[in-house]
Parts: C-alpha cells; structure tokens; sequence
C-alpha cells in the first residue's frame, strides 16, 4: 500500500505536494525544483521527457514539444476554442476519433489524457523519489469551471498513469483549504485564481472545519499565456514594423517570440523596462534580422489591461451569484503564478477595496490543498478532518424540441447532488429515446457543450406518451456526471456513463493503460 | 485538528456511522425538511441555518470516503443530498412558506385520511362478517353467524369448527367458538325444560 499525495496539474506548470506528521510538504525534484513545467516532449521511438528539460527542448524542437496542452483537454476538435489555439501552437493537432483533438509527432496520434499521464507519472516519480516510498493515489486539482467532459479526461489521465484519483478538487477549493486550516473564525473570502492558461474566482465561507463554496465562476481561456500572446503579438507587430517580415508563419520564430514576451513579463514584475533582443528571428534574402525593442511597464499595462478587465467582469459574475458584494469579503486569497505580478494585485486590491492577504506562495498552495484532502480521504477516522462542500459551476441541461436546453441542475449547485425527470415517447410505437445533455448557460444547445447522448432503446411499442422513461441526473462529488434511467413500466433501471466525451473510450483507457506495463 | 488513531477507534467510527445511517435511511420517507435538519418548524433562520451546517458537516460523503460498506456510502450521499435539499428550500423564504403549506396540507391530509381509515377499521370490527379471510372459511362463518342470530348455538359451534379448518389461526373464529360454545351450554341446560317447544 503506497502513500497519498496532492497533485497540481497545471497548464504551465504542475507542483506534487504530501501531508504528513500535522505539515505540507511541497516536494521537489533532485535540483530543489518545487515546480515542474507542465511540457511533454516526444524524442525519437518512445523516448519521452516532461518538465524543466522538455522546457529547453521547447526552442529547438518545438514541434515536438507539447506544451499548455491543459488548454486542450476534455474538448471538442470542432469547438471555437480548439480552432482559436490551432492557430497558435507549433505542434500539430489534429482530428481524433471522437471528435476530440489528437496532438500529432512523428507519425503518432497522442490523445491528450496521454498527454497529461506523462506529466502525472513524472510528479509521482519526484514523490517517489524524494519519500522513498510507493505513490499509488492521489487527488488531483482542475480549474473549478473545467466541464465534465475536462474533468473526465483529467480522471482519465491519471488511469493511464497507474494512479487512483481519489478526487477531482478544485483548484481555488484546494487553495483555500490550504489557507484556512487551523484558521478558526468565520470569514467570507474570495479566491482569485489566475494561472497559466484558466482564470476562476470562488467566494467562500469558512467556518472552523467547513469550506463552503458559495459560488464560482470562471474562464477557461484566460491566463498568463494569453498575456504572453498579447506581448508577443506586439513584437511580432514591432518586428514587421523594423523589418517588412511577417512572422505569423513562421513557427519556429514564433515560439522564441513567445518564450521571449514571457520572459519580459517576468523582468518586468521587478523592472521598469525591459530589453528585447532575439539574434537572427528571421532572414530575408541571405540576411539575418534581430529583434531589438525595449518594453516599458507602462506599454505592456495597456497591453493587458483588457485582460485584466475581463477577469473582474468575471468577478462580478461570482459575487452576483454568492449575493454578496466585492465589500462584503473579509480576505481575498491570490492563487496562480500570474498573481504575483505587481500589476494583477494592484488591480484586484483595487476592486475588492481591500490588499490581497500576503504570505501565500501562489505556486504551491493547491498542490498543499491537495495534499491535505488526499490525507482527509485517505484517513480511517474522518471525524476531525475538515469539510469541503463545493459547488457545480455550469448548468446541466437537456435538449429538448427545437434544440432548446431545458435546465436540470442550475449551476452553483453544491454538490454531490441529483434531480430526476420524467421522459416519455414522442410518437406512435417509438422504442428508444435518445437524449442529449449539455453543460453552459446558454438557452439554446448551441450555445452550451455537449456532454454526451445515450440512447434508452427496446421500449415497448405503444401509442405516444404511453411509455415513461424516468431518469435521474447526479453529479458527484468530483463534479462528474452520472446517469440513471428506469423504465417506468417494467421498473428495469440501467445505469448510463456518458462515455468518450473525452475523447477516449473506456477501452482506450485501458490500452492505454497496458501499455505503460512495458514502459 | 487531525490526530492519529488507533485501529480500534476507526472501527468505532465505522460501527457509529453505520448505526446512525441504517436509521436515518429507515425513516427518510417519513421525515419533512425540518426533522431532517431536527429543528421546530417555528425556528428562524439562524437556527436553520446552523442546524444545516451542523447536519452536513456530520453527513457530507467525505465523512465515509473510508467506510468500507458501500451500501452505507450510497445511503449516505442520499441523506446528505436530502440536507441539501431541505436547506435549499428552508433557506428561501419564498419556497419555505410554499412548503410549509404543502406541508399543513399534506399533514391535514394525512390526519383526514387517517380518521377515514380508523372508521373504516372500527366498521369492519363491528361487523364480524369481514373477519373471514378465506372463501371457505366465509362460507361456513356465514353459517355460524345465521345461526348465533337464530339463536341456534350448537349449529354455530359446528359451524364454527369447520370455518376453523380452514382458517385454524382466526382469533375472531375463536372467540366466537367460545361464546357458541358457553350459549349452547346453557341452552342445552335451558332445554332440559320439557316443556320448551323447539321452533323449527
């Protein structure tokens, strides 16, 4: 029997965590490292690297070097999301099976639970190394507006890395967790959690032992890679303006632009000003270009204050939906790499009136929230352990005629939670029902994501109406869906898992799986 | 606020949370939102509302992460969705009030329905006609009770005997054995009257 521990899948980067002897320990890799890139890199056959060395292989061998593929997981192929990040990534991704985008290297398909495994595995095996001892379980965090369907694959993940995930957390749950232990007296607070590709706020209450999750909302596309995009765009401008060379094709030149906006925005959180310079970017009939500019804070705040601006509407979203206003918080907890920047807390000190709390390292303190419920979970006696009630943060809903979604289970819902409806047979000697369920908050199904369909079939024949189908929707406590159907007549219940929405079938898993023995 | 536990104590905590969700889950059925969080109905708010609290954090699924009957997980997440359930409606004093109605109503319901079904019962037992259970035993019971009406005691008695062949656990066929039994008895001494004509 091995030991439990916490794990930060991050977008850009991913943090292991243990909870031991009444402490948090952050673990770290043989070079003290507490954070690890979250970056995959496929070598030659089935040589594979992640973290800080497939970092470097970033520049040289971007096409073969998945990086950010957390923006990626649980989604549709065909989704605007996917199509907006084709444009923007070196790798190549393509079409897989299920409508699920596939990252393609060297002739192989890798689907992104694949991705997201070989970053699981190499946290396990710095836990491994640096305790001595068997991980086999964990809890594993998720932005808390990831969907089903994200949630699915990241559990998904973690099966083909040999790792039971004990729970899906969220990752502001996880950070207040962190946080709050031991702190005792009621307090209301908020959780601005702005990381590498997501962005979530969650208004809490705490109470002693209880984590309550009022409500949470968030976009799973707004993160510090896009504040690298808007600087990099910039440069990219900046360059075509000095030299006439559109970059926009190049991708090689593009990912050393990226790799360069980042860096200046890291400058520039102690900085004034910053230099750019990237020798031979580009070439133009035998001749080298550079890339020379200097970035003040002034220039890259214009660049990202729409960004800025779009996580408070967000905010105002959260708090409408807790009832509460930005005043009404007693303490407003930062989480993710991008709020250590001087920028994002003077804004945020700005809006909910108050200074963020200090003291709290924004990279580690979900893993340590992790780490303290995969201790909860793990423990025989759960009597002194605290309590997280957390919330589902979208909709679910049913289609139904002319494509629009009827709710089941409005969003901020606490979960674990089930409500049941009863369908019946729309025409004359009908025998399946099929039914199709969304996540979002849009009337229409277009709108929102489709989780997933299942199909009732072998009802009897009979006049429209006759036949009652009553089916009953639940959400648990990882925030995943499950369904069951009972055919009111012949009282026969089965059990339905939406499958493959997350772009692997059961059956992929497990091969998956199997060939990891070999590894 | 954590502390290390001894085996022992473990399988206490397990036996404990059994006990008290084999219970709960007996009388979910029966119970409305308020005997579900265990307030007055008259409470306000802040009562509830630490009620509510209280009752989730001893019942949330985390508690039973380790528990190692799934049975009893599975009735502990419907109980603790049942919290939820009561909390989300008691909370919202719009949809409190809706439910108290629904309540007084179901309640007065319930109490007219009940006094329906204790006339029917008490109907039933003045009749000992209903105390027949099978279409034999009817047969020969009708019989017996003609014959108590008619005065005919020791024909009842046998009537009586054979209803019971077929039904030999009928408390009520018993009983009226014993009083055929007792009025034949003093008939029959009734009888040694000579004189007494016997109406055919």
């Amino acid at each position: 029997m091995g030991i439990s521990v916490g794990i930060d899948l991050g977008t850009s980067n991913s943090c292991v965590a243990l909870f031991k002897d009444g402490e948090v320990v952050v673990l770290s890799d043989a070079k003290g490292n507490k954070t690890q890139p979250s970056v995959v890199a496929f070598g030659h056959g089935s040589h594979v690297v992640v973290g800080h060395k497939a970092k470097r292989q970033l520049i040289y061998a971007p096409k073969n070097t998945v990086a950010s593929s957390k923006r990626l997981i649980g989604r549709r192929f065909g989704s605007d999301q996917i199509q907006r990040i084709l444009e923007t990534t070196a790798y190549n991704i393509v079409e897989g099976p299920n409508d699920d985008p596939r990252i393609e290297i060297q002739d192989h398909n890798y689907s992104l639970p694949e991705v997201s495994a070989h970053i699981l595995r190499h946290m396990r095996r710095i836990a491994e190394d640096e305790t001595n001892e068997v991980v086999d379980q964990a809890v594993i965090t998720v932005p808390a507006y990831f969907n089903d369907a994200q949630r699915q694959a990241t559990r998904d993940a973690a099966t083909i890395a040999g790792i039971e995930c004990l729970r899906i957390l969220n990752e502001p749950t996880a950070a207040a967790l962190a946080y709050g232990i031991g702190k005792g007296h009621r307090q209301h607070i908020a959780v601005y959690d702005l990381g590498g590709g997501t962005f979530d706020v969650s208004i809490m209450r705490l109470d002693d032992d209880l984590f309550e999750v009022i409500s949470t909302a968030g976009d799973t596309f707004l993160g510090g890679n896009d504040f690298d995009h808007a600087l990099a765009s910039e440069l990219i401008n900046i360059f075509e303006r000095q030299t006439g060379i559109d970059l926009s094709e190049d991708r090689q030149a593009r990912t050393k632009v990226q790799e360069a906006a980042e860096q200046a925005k890291i400058s520039l959180s102690s900085a004034e000003e910053v230099q750019i310079n990237i020798p031979k970017l580009s070439s133009d009939n035998g001749i080298d270009y550079d890339l020379r500019t200097t970035i003040n804070r002034h220039d890259y705040a214009k660049l990202v204050i729409p960004l800025i601006q779009q996580t408070f509407v967000t905010c105002d979203d959260a708090l409408a939906q807790a009832k509460k206003a930005a005043s009404q918080m007693d303490h407003i907890l930062l989480v993710g790499g991008m709020t250590r920047y001087p920028l994002i807390q003077e804004a945020v000190a700005q809006y909910f009136g108050k200074p963020p709390i200090t003291g709290v390292n924004p990279d580690e303190v979900v893993a340590a929230g992790a780490a303290i419920q995969a201790y909860n979970l793990t423990q025989s006696n759960t009597e002194t352990a605290s309590i997280l009630m957390d919330v589902t943060p979208q909709s679910l809903s049913v289609r139904t005629i002319g494509g629009f979604c009827e709710t089941l289970i409005p969003r901020n819902s606490q979960i674990p939670t089930s409500v049941s409806k009863n369908f019946h047979t729309a025409h004359d000697n009908q025998t399946e029902v099929r039914i199709s369920i969304y996540q979002g908050e849009g009337r229409t199904s277009e709108e929102n994501d489709l989780l997933g369909e299942f199909v009732l079939n072998d009802l009897r024949p009979a006049p429209r109406g006759e036949i009652k189908v009553r089916i009953e929707f639940e959400i648990d406590a990882d925030g995943i869906v499950q369904v069951e159907a009972e055919d009111l007549e012949t009282r026969l219940s089965r059990s339905i898992k939406i499958e493959a929405n997350s772009g692997l079938s059961k059956e992929e898993v497990a091969s998956a799986t199997f060939d990891e023995i070999g590894f | 606020m954590i502390r290390g536990e001894t085996a022992g104590e473990a399988m206490d905590q397990n036996l404990q949370q059994t006990v008290e969700i084999e219970t709960l889950n007996e009388l979910l059925n029966e119970l409305d939102y308020y005997k579900i969080l265990q307030v007055d109905p008259l409470s306000p708010m802040e009562v509830i509302e630490r009620a509510y609290r209280a009752e989730a954090r001893k019942l949330h699924p985390d508690r039973f992460a380790s528990h190692p009957d799934r049975e009893i997980k599975r009735s502990a997440n419907k109980i603790y969705r049942m919290v939820l359930e009561s909390w989300n409606t008691l909370s919202d004093p719009d949809a409190r009030d809706a439910y108290d109605t629904e309540l007084e109503d179901g309640r007065r319901r319930m109490s007219e329905e009940a006094k329906k079904a204790a006339e029917e019962a008490a109907a039933r037992a003045a009749n000992p006609i209903h105390a027949a259970q099978t279409e034999k035993g009817l047969k020969f019971w009708r019989m017996a009770l003609r014959n108590w009406h008619d005065k005919e005691y020791s024909g009842c008695k046998m009537n009586i005997q054979f209803a019971l062949n077929f039904e030999p656990d009928n408390e009520v066929f018993k009983e009226w054995l014993e009083k055929a039994g007792a009025a034949a008895t003093e008939d029959a001494n009734e009888n040694r009257n000579p004189y007494k004509l016997r109406i055919v």
